[in-house]
């Protein structure tokens, strides 16, 4: 199966790639191409608050989401694991196989806690840092609404530790891997509780990857496995493109790339068998990070400013120089094709997820073109009718720290299975504590998952399944395309989704100058 | 585009590589020459070739990597290596020229730095309101060979959405909205006359007297009067307009000079409309200037209003109404005043007047610009401290540089003045700024600094009192009123400052300057 689009061979308009190699002549006609239109719908409502209250515990949200995920365990137990009976913690008896489901903690002595810098001895987990809190000694509990318990496996031994990523596709019923769960997680567990207390599991399944409502229009993706040619590139095909990690101001930056990459993006850079491509891309989505310091701006005191202190507000103006940057390859880019803003991690705008959408003031010249959309971070959205979901990638970085599965797609992968955009989040990945709903469960599957600031450009197929066999349900187009959007700044790389095929078509922008 | 023209670009090109050794990309001469992206690829490329050795090339290159899958690739080549990179990948699908620089060693941001000042400048102007055809270019990103149109198409201009723009866009539409108005201008004064007879009497009545307190030495005599209060009303329209437009995009100034305008103000609204301020006028016909203090208040709030344009449009005709029957002592302080504030702002404009005028006016700016200070302080201690003043039977201009003085200081221990239900009235009736926190219906935060309490929503857009006397008109009346028109008009706050000095020592040293600016 392509999943990336290979160079196209057709080329509409019959140019020789040193067209631009000439000089001016005066029946100059120079191709002019027409933005594709596309429809947009943008979804990010579930992920907007107006109001917010602080006031409320987390766990009202583990509660909310076990309670929204409860039924969909409960038949796809039934499904799986046909004649278990399902039952709460509460009621496991001894030496009986049952099902329980239940949200998964992971015990783990390198995870990070508030006490830590009260404790004495902080060197070692200084020393290690916060990159992946994985150990041998990791274990897991199961929670529900009423108690909690031990998981333990058979062998415990043989599964844990291995740390080999499981084939992606057959994680629907696969015995206990202790190092690849995530916190947060609704899980059901089959088992027997041993007398010593522990839950034996014997096997584990995920809510799996949620249906799709909208199966994609079109042939779209049926041809898809009988045919290698359905990925290439049609001329009528249209292109969402894909940014994030801009990082300016960062010390890696390198702006000549970034022009590069905005001039394509617009229309100006390249022969006209570029620009053609280019006018095919119907949006860009910066999926955040567009801002790589503002600590300057942190530390350089808000609050000097107040004071009126000339010093300070000179000092000011120049932290805020990458956001001025922002704000002006944003007008640039947003007269030439719509955008759509998420913020990241260290763009200015709440850290909590969901994040809202950087404020317009910030952005006073993008701000003017109507093109321009400033998105909440998981931002979900429906071009053309393919919709698409993603997140500016604190959800899949805070995920890895949790287990010892290296490939984000695997990662995003585990996601999907969990139904769930964040399980981490109210546990080392900071969120709104929402009581009554909890916004990153994935009641339905998006067409296209995306995460942003990834360290590599990758992308995967996923089938939602029903039926848990992949080829099984390719044909009814519950395919999920899994893009992880590299940093830019770190790769130069934007990604181009076909709408019609959901092939992604990296395009990378080299500014060193062969150096 | 014909070739003689791309002839000329190129020559042009040619002197700015070489004489100011500028790094051209081809998106900056696009932009530059309001010439599509193509064309500029073009044209740089025949400069490439004109001057193969003087310069040094740097191409653009798309294709496919040979690598298995292959991969999207656009990558800027030296001119020396175009050869290996060409070799290196599968396919080629584009090849340009990027951008010319001098045969120099060269900082290599300078390649994208050039145009991303360029990006910047254009902006600006874009931001200014004032784009030029480069940013238009800018704008609506027209040099690229995709045309893309907003889904609404509406170009929403930048003072709408944007807050952090300056208000020069506001100020366009001031001035635009301003010159209409200009016949009503001329016909208003005569009605206002009739119209508002006694009331000014007593205005002249009440402020004739204050102005000749032995004890102040007040030099200004009324003769000058006559003089000033022709220039206001002589004043060109275009002067007229562009004084708006100054004041307007400095919000802030001059809150203070409210207080002596709005004197003449009172004058003319009272006769005109039936609102507070003539209420307050006739109430205290015996005390002229807790009148003025009152309408210095409502002045004030109509001065914040300015962004509602057909209020400041009012203004704009009402006021030199104002001026045209007070035209006495009141008008002589106002005159004075206003120039004080006219040479600082033909200062800023950098336009200059007769040296005579201006040394005439070195006191007053220095007075202006105390009050410019004032705006956001509230105003309240101001006139606690004018109150006093006006009890003693100071004279009006005391009072009313006292206003301007301690506007921002702290109010220095009074003595409560008998005025004081009145005063406290016309403290009411201004606004104080506060800063107001909302969430709004997306959901963001919105903080924003708003008039309280004024009568009615105040902005502190300013519009200038005024009118800015053109030269021809100033010369004209220091040949006719001699030099004392201009001098001792100079002089009245500077005295009038120095006798409250002694009287309220918070007030005193708001500026080092003016108290130089004395002798």
């Amino acid at each position: 199966m392509l999943d990336v689009e290979g160079p196209q061979n057709f080329h509409t308009h019959t140019a020789r790639y040193d067209e631009l190699l000439a000089p001016v002549t005066s029946k100059d006609n120079d191709p002019n191409f027409y933005r594709a239109p596309a429809t947009y719908l943008n979804l990010d409502e579930r992920f907007r608050a107006s109001k917010r209250t602080y006031e409320r515990q987390y766990a009202q949200l583990y509660f909310s989401r076990l309670m929204l995920l409860k039924e969909v365990m409960r038949t796809r137990v039934q499904q799986l694991w046909p004649g278990i009976p399902v039952c709460s913690i509460l009621e496991v008896q001894e030496s009986r196989e049952v099902a329980v489901i239940g949200t998964i903690y992971k015990n783990m002595n390198l995870k990070p806690s508030i006490l830590d810098e009260y404790s004495k001895d902080r060197g070692l987990k200084a020393a290690l840092g916060a990159s992946n809190f994985c150990s041998d000694n990791d274990s897991v509990v199961l929670e529900d609404e009423g108690a909690r318990m031990v998981l333990s496996t058979p062998s415990a031994l043989a599964a844990a530790g291995t740390g080999v990523s499981t084939s992606a596709s057959a994680v629907s019923n696969e015995p206990l891997n202790v190092q690849e769960l995530v916190t947060g997680a609704v899980v059901a567990v089959r088992g027997i509780h041993e007398a010593g207390g522990d839950f034996m599991v014997s096997a584990i399944c995920f809510p799996g990857v949620a249906p799709n409502p909208h199966p994609l229009p079109g042939p779209a993706l049926v041809s898809q496995q009988a045919s290698v040619v359905a990925a290439d590139a049609a001329p009528g095909d249209k292109y969402i493109a894909f940014a994030s990690g801009l990082c300016l101001g960062g010390s890696k930056v390198d702006m000549l790339k970034t022009q590069l990459a905005f001039d394509f993006l617009t229309g100006n850079l390249g022969s006209p068998v570029e620009q053609q491509l280019s006018a095919q891309i119907v949006r860009l989505v910066i999926a955040g990070g567009c801002i790589g310091q503002l600590e300057a701006l942190a530390g350089g005191g808000v609050g000097g400013s107040a004071s009126g202190n000339a010093y300070n507000r000179q000092a000011q103006g120049a932290a805020l120089q990458p956001v001025r940057d922002l704000d002006l390859l944003l007008a640039e880019v947003s007269a030439g094709l719509p955008v759509d803003l998420m913020p990241g991690t260290e763009d200015p705008a709440n850290v909590a997820l969901p994040q809202q959408p950087m404020h317009r003031c910030l952005l006073p010249a993008a701000g003017m073109h109507s093109s321009f959309v400033r998105a909440t971070n998981p931002h979900e959205f429906e071009a053309d009718g393919v919709r698409f979901l993603g997140c500016s990638g604190q959800n899949i970085d805070d995920m890895a720290k949790y287990c010892t599965i290296r490939d984000r797609l695997d990662l995003m992968e585990r996601s999907l299975m969990c139904r769930h955009m964040a399980p981490t989040a109210p546990d080392t990945l900071t969120c709104y504590p929402f009581h009554d709903k909890d916004p990153f469960i994935l009641e339905t599957s998006p067409h296209v998952y995306f995460v942003g600031n990834q360290p590599e450009f990758a992308t995967r197929l996923v089938c939602a399944t029903a039926a848990g066999s992949s080829s099984s349900s390719a044909a009814a187009g519950q395919m999920v395309r899994l893009v992880s959007v590299p940093s830019f700044a770190r790769t130069g790389t934007i990604v181009l989704v076909n709408l019609r095929t959901l092939a992604c078509h990296p395009v990378r922008f080299d500014g060193s100058l062969g150096l | 585009m014909p070739i003689d023209d791309s002839a000329e670009i190129l020559q042009e090109l040619c002197s700015l590589v070489h004489d100011e050794l500028k790094v051209l990309s081809y998106k900056w001469v696009a932009r530059h020459y309001s010439i599509s992206a193509n064309t500029a690829k073009r044209v740089l490329f025949q400069l490439a070739e004109q001057q193969r050795d003087k310069v040094r090339t740097v191409y653009l290159v798309s294709g496919w990597t040979k690598q298995e899958p292959p991969g999207h690739v656009h990558r800027l080549v030296e001119a020396e290596q175009l050869q290996v990179l060409r070799e290196s990948l599968g396919e080629i699908t584009g090849m340009h020229v990027y951008s010319v620089a001098p045969n120099q060693a060269t900082n290599p941001d300078s390649l994208w730095q050039v145009t991303y000042q360029q990006s910047q400048q254009l902006l600006k102007e874009i931001m200014l309101g004032q784009p030029s055809a480069s940013a238009e270019v800018f704008r609506s990103n027209s040099c690229s060979a995709v045309r893309f149109a907003a889904p609404q198409q509406q170009q929403r201009p930048p003072a709408a959405t944007a807050p952090t723009p300056p208000s020069a866009k506001g100020a366009g539409a001031v001035q635009r909205a301003a010159q209409p108005q200009h016949p009503t201008l001329r016909a208003k004064p005569a009605e206002a006359d009739t119209a508002t007879e006694n009331i000014a009497a007593q205005s002249i009545a009440a402020a004739a007297p204050a102005n000749s307190p032995p004890k102040t030495e007040e030099p200004s005599p009324p003769k000058a009067a006559v003089g000033k209060a022709a220039g206001p009303t002589l004043a060109k329209p275009n002067t007229l307009a562009n004084m708006w437009s100054k004041a307007s995009t400095k919000p802030k100034a001059a809150a203070a000079a409210a207080a002596t305008a709005a004197l003449a103000e009172a004058a003319a609204e009272a006769a005109l409309t039936a609102v507070p301020a003539p209420k307050v006028a006739v109430e205290s016909e015996d005390e002229e200037d807790m009148a003025v203090h009152v309408a210095g208040g409502r002045g004030r709030g109509r001065k914040r209003r300015g962004a509602q344009i057909e209020e400041s449009e009012d203004e704009g005709c009402e006021e030199p109404v104002a001026e045209e029957v007070g035209g006495t002592a009141v008008d002589d302080q106002l005159g004075s005043r206003g120039k004080g504030r006219d040479g600082k702002r033909v200062k800023a404009k950098g336009t200059g007047k007769g040296e005579k005028e201006d040394k005439g006016k070195a006191a007053g700016t220095k007075r202006a610009k105390a009050g410019t200070a004032v705006p956001s302080a509230p105003p309240a201690p101001a006139f606690e401290a004018v109150e006093p003043q006006g009890g003693d039977g100071a004279n009006m201009d005391e009072a009313v540089v006292v206003a301007l003085e301690t506007a921002t200081a702290v109010a220095p221990q009074q003595q409560p003045a008998p005025l004081k239900p009145a005063g406290g009235g016309g403290c009411g009736a201004r606004a104080r700024k506060v800063t107001r926190t909302y969430i709004n219906d997306q959901g963001e935060e919105v903080t924003e600094e708003v008039w309280e309490d004024g009568p009615v929503p105040l902005q502190p857009q300013q519009q200038p009192q005024q009118p800015a006397v053109p030269p021809a008109t100033a010369a004209a009346r220091v040949g006719s009123g001699g030099a004392a028109a201009a001098k001792p008009a100079a002089k009245a706050p500077a005295a009038g400052s120095k006798t409250i000095k002694g009287k309220v020592p918070a007030a005193g040293q708001k500026s080092m300057t003016a108290f130089f600016s004395k002798k």
